[in-house]
């Protein structure tokens, strides 16, 4: 990592040290265009054997092994395995829903003013208050980690916000400055309007050359007929897919309120509630549809991460690399 | 609507505080308008919960505005403090219906009696003023007027007229003591019935309470109380059971003679009264002058009175503290006590009425006073004052224990009659027949025909009181000694009693009763004019047996009791430049009101006290000096402590014209004015605090 490298919102060195000796690697066969540390479906020239064939002619006379030649009077061909570098491409979701940032940043529940003046004043804190999180924030602060151990690691990353479709596409590469460029272009874009994921993923599955991975950092607030749709079409072209459902902690449990009227993000729709009177109901529907959304994933060989932003970005990706590694 | 008649409300004004109602409205209308938006993710979820429960919501928020309404009415309600008045209760028991206005005076007993002690160990005067306060509570504020008339010797009421301020006179009820007074009854229902008749409102309902404690002494001396036929009268008594509780009294304390001489033997005595269904045995302590010095068992039957004697001489002159005391647990414990004051002289005073100079020898008056007061000083047992006939006037007879008249001129219509009215309240008299002897029809137990001859007494009535004096050597002595001219009688009266006759058999000597008192009379007279008798020693002896006798009556001033005006005299001279002058009641107080003057009479100091409030001893002091003292005791007829039955008291009241009178015990029909009905306040707090209680139980169960 160069020495001057300007600072960036969503890649904070401090939190990331930690994960430098993990390794992100994908559990399928990668087809790239350098050796690199992944295995690849292409023989090459390692040092891992891996098979003999019959010898043809026209096959180079330096791959016949001569000492089986010479036990058993038939050429035959040394086949070796061949590993390759990997291509990881980060799908960001960035629609309004994704910019909820917890209703402590609409001043509503919570302290009032006046009491966490009182806080602040009898406990001090030493440095300014972190603004909350964002899903988005959440989601691009994931994202950036994963992009840093992919290019630590000398593999490619590229990167794409799925707002009205794909947008912000970036042709993976694994130079630092890319990095930098991809954690620029996160910061630069404001969560807005609907994501249309599922075009999203059609049109990343038109750019990707070759088999890699692709990461949805999504709270999929979609049709799910039409995202599992697209996800089928990009699988079927061997590449390995892994969803981060991105939720924030309001979500998973509705917040402290008596009555309210809750507007969607990106509908405007209003509904009023009394929070404590659908509690219960709304935490056994939510616990529905995170159930359907993890079989219907897993069932097409998905991986399916829950996200909450009450959980560290660094800490939820720590824990999911090494339930990865163990099942590598 | 009919049931809303008899609801009335006690401060109307506070049903503007129904205006609170707006609050939960305003805060259920605020709580629609002001509740949070919140921007979210996505509501799909939410909107899919709210869409099976909004129905029920919008119920649930109904209700709940509809609770906290009607817990803020009610909570007002209470305020505005609604009663019910029952209408059976209110128009049977005080005849008034729930719009009209009462007048009630309240007459409550505190006399000697109330302080009895009832089968609960409750004064009958505690039980009588906690019902004053309840029949008070009954009435309605602001619309019944009231007064109350405590019952004792003199009635007085609270207020001059009737008053809505019943909270005053509740404070007089409950600060009110039982006195030592006999009730006047008829006083006290007089002075109510004329508070009713005085008050200014024509339409209100008249009734008049009385509560008693039901002595039957007391109601069957009633009187003439006069009763106006639109007051409808409740008497309620304490309803002892009927069972009159047992009570031991000493009273009426007498001493005998009423001012003895020093050295004297003196017959104290009181009278004990058993008022119970059962014998007992009570000890008697006689104390004088604060120091036990006596003490008898005395058996009692059943409801009987005895007198109880004891013989005492005292050493001393003056006046001496006589107190008789019995140790009983009966039910009145005011009346185990008898208080007497008795005046030792050291020597009798004689009166000698007479005309003649009895300095003179050959008198009657001079012979009296050589006979009964031969040292002429203090070795004398009689102190003989002489007063001429024209100067027997007014009190001059006061005091005195005997009046000798001898040689008078004439005695006049006045003189006669100030005499009579001597011996009639109790005085003792020896006439004496001289040449002029007084012809008082009144006081002679004979008529005087004319004086001859008079032989000698012969024949006499040894054993009769009045000459136990004389010994058997004196009977003959008489018998032998002429006595001089004697007046020849007739027409003798059946109740005298011939004490000597002459040799001729006719009476020279008799006595007879008048009034309270005795008088002697003689045919014969000690005068120079009429014979020698004078001069004999036997006279001597006839005087001194006669004067001994008849100076031995019992005290008979009428008694003192509480609640009457008392005269102490003073038996110490009074020093006009000592110290104030104050009277100190039986509790240690200084009486108020007292009047010091000077009786017309005696020339002595006397303080006159306007009200004896309290039985025992009232002490006329001047500095640490005491001029004088007087006893008071309660009136015996307040120890008698049986209760009138209601029946027979319904029975009294209908004679004294009372149109609408009921009788009956405290405890038997509750409170007798129902005005005030029953309050619903507490109903109404009740009901807010359930309606908040089944409020919070709902949105707990909800929330659940």
């Amino acid at each position: 990592m160069p020495a001057a490298a300007a600072p960036s919102r969503y890649l904070n060195p401090a939190e990331l040290a930690p994960l430098r000796h993990l390794v992100f690697a994908s559990r399928r066969a990668v087809v790239g265009h350098y050796a690199g540390k992944h295995a690849s479906p292409q023989r090459g020239h390692s040092v891992e054997f891996q098979d003999y064939r019959d010898y043809t002619p026209g096959d180079p006379l330096g791959e016949i092994d001569w000492k089986v030649y010479g036990r058993s009077d038939k050429l035959f061909i040394k086949l070796f395995e061949h590993q390759s570098d990997m291509t990881v491409n980060l799908l960001v979701d960035a629609s309004a829903s994704m910019g909820y940032r917890g209703l402590r940043s609409m001043g509503v529940g919570g302290l009032d003013k006046d009491k966490r003046k009182r806080r602040r004043r009898l406990f001090p804190s030493p440095q300014a208050p972190k603004p909350p999180t964002s899903k988005y924030d959440h989601a691009c602060a994931m994202a950036a980690a994963v992009a840093f151990l992919v290019t630590q690691q000398q593999d490619k990353v590229g990167f794409g916000v799925a707002q009205r479709g794909l947008q912000h596409a970036v042709r993976p590469a694994g130079t630092y400055p890319h990095l930098h460029r991809l954690t620029g272009l996160m910061e630069s874009v404001r969560p807005r309007g609907p994501a249309q994921l599922a075009a999203a993923i059609h049109a990343a599955a038109r750019q990707a050359k070759r088999k890699g991975l692709l990461l949805i950092f999504s709270d999929l607030e979609e049709d799910p007929d039409a995202v599992l749709a697209a996800l089928n079409r990009y699988m079927h072209r061997g590449h390995e897919v892994i969803v981060f459902h991105t939720l924030h902690a309001d979500e998973l449990t509705l917040p402290d309120l008596s009555e309210a009227i809750f507007v969607d993000s990106e509908s405007g729709r209003e509904v009023r509630v009394d929070v404590e009177d659908v509690r219960a109901e709304y935490d056994a529907k939510m616990k529905a549809q995170l159930d359907r959304w993890r079989r219907l994933l897993t069932a097409r060989g998905v991986d399916y991460n829950l996200v909450s932003t009450a959980t560290p970005y660094h800490e939820a990706l720590r824990g999911y690399l090494f339930s990865r590694a163990s099942l590598m | 609507m009919n049931a809303l008649a008899f609801i009335s409300l006690t401060s109307p004004i506070m049903l503007l505080g129904a205006a609170l109602v707006a609050l939960p409205i305003a805060a259920h209308l605020l709580n629609r308008k002001a509740r949070q938006r919140v921007v979210f993710p996505s509501v799909a979820l939410l909107s899919s919960v709210s869409a099976s429960q909004s129905s029920f919501f919008k119920l649930r928020r109904w209700l709940l505005l509809l609770l906290r309404c009607a817990a803020v009415v009610l909570v007002v309600l209470a305020f505005v403090r609604p009663v019910w008045l029952n209408p059976a209760s209110s128009t049977a028991a005080t005849g008034t219906t729930s719009g009209d206005t009462a007048a009630v005076v309240v007459v409550l007993d505190v006399s000697a009696s109330t302080r009895q002690i009832l089968g609960d160990g409750q004064t009958a005067a505690d039980r009588l003023r906690a019902q004053a306060v309840r029949e008070l509570g009954q009435l309605r504020p602001g619309t019944d007027y009231a007064n109350v008339v405590f019952a004792d010797a003199n009635p007085a009421a609270v207020f001059d007229v009737l008053t809505r301020n019943v909270a005053a006179l509740r404070l007089a009820v409950e600060a009110a003591t039982p006195s030592d007074h006999r009730a006047d009854l008829a006083g006290a229902m007089s002075l109510a019935s004329q508070l009713l008749a005085d008050h200014d409102q024509p339409d209100a309902a008249r009734h008049l309470l009385v509560l008693t404690d039901g002595q039957r002494t007391n109601w069957d001396e009633l009187g003439d109380a006069q009763l106006p036929r639109d007051v409808q009268l409740i008497v309620q008594t304490v309803g002892n059971d009927n069972t009159a509780a047992a009570n031991t009294a000493l009273g009426s304390p007498e001493s005998r003679p009423g001012r003895p001489g020093v050295g004297v033997p003196t017959e104290l005595s009181v009278e004990v009264a058993h008022f119970s269904d059962t014998p007992t045995r009570v000890r008697i302590d006689l104390l004088i002058d604060d120091q036990e010095v006596d003490s008898q068992w005395v058996r009692l039957t059943a409801n009987q009175r005895k007198r109880v004697s004891f013989t005492r001489r005292f050493e001393s002159a003056g006046q001496h503290r006589i107190k008789y005391r019995i140790e009983s647990d009966d039910a009145l414990a005011l009346d185990n006590t008898a208080a007497q004051v008795v005046d030792c002289v050291r020597r009798r005073p004689v009166i000698v009425v007479g005309d003649a100079n009895p300095d003179q020898p050959g008198t009657a008056g001079y012979y009296v006073t050589r006979a009964l007061a031969p040292h002429n000083g203090d070795r004398d047992r009689f102190l003989v004052t002489h007063l001429a006939s024209t100067s027997v006037r007014g009190d001059a007879l006061a005091g005195t224990s005997l009046v000798i008249v001898g040689d008078v001129d004439r005695l006049d219509r006045v003189a006669e009659a100030t005499l009579t009215r001597y011996v009639e309240d109790g005085g003792a008299c020896l006439l004496l027949a001289g040449n002029r002897p007084a012809r008082s029809d009144a006081l002679l137990p004979w008529q005087l025909i004319a004086q001859g001859s008079g032989g000698k007494a012969v024949d006499g009535e040894w054993e009769a009181a009045e000459l136990t004096g004389f010994s058997v050597e004196a009977q003959d002595t008489l018998a032998r000694t002429a006595l001089g001219r004697v007046w020849r009688v007739s027409n003798l009266l059946p109740e005298a009693r011939v004490l000597l006759r002459n040799d001729r058999g006719e009476p020279v000597l008799a006595g007879r009763p008048v009034g309270d008192g005795r008088v002697v009379a003689a045919a014969f007279s000690p005068s120079g004019d009429t014979g020698d008798l004078g001069k004999y020693g036997v006279f001597v002896v006839l005087m001194q047996s006669l004067a001994e006798r008849l100076t031995t009556r019992a005290d008979t001033r009428r008694p003192d009791f509480p609640g009457r005006p008392i005269q102490i005299a003073a038996a110490d001279a009074v020093d006009p430049r000592g110290p104030a002058h104050r009277i100190e009641t039986p509790d240690g107080q200084t009486a108020a009101g007292v009047v010091f003057g000077l009786d017309s009479g005696t020339a002595s100091a006397v303080a006159t006290v306007p009200v004896s409030d309290r039985a025992g001893f009232y002490t006329w002091r001047q500095g640490p000096a005491t001029l004088g003292q007087a006893a008071v005791n309660i009136d015996p007829r307040e120890s008698d402590l049986r209760e009138l039955p209601s029946e027979a008291l319904a029975s009294t009241l209908e004679q004294k014209g009372v149109a609408t009178a009921s009788v009956n015990g405290i405890g038997d029909g509750g409170e007798a004015l129902r005005f005030g009905g029953a309050g619903l306040w507490g109903w109404m707090l009740m009901g807010a605090l359930g309606l908040l209680c089944v409020e919070m139980g709902l949105l707990g169960g909800w929330r659940r």
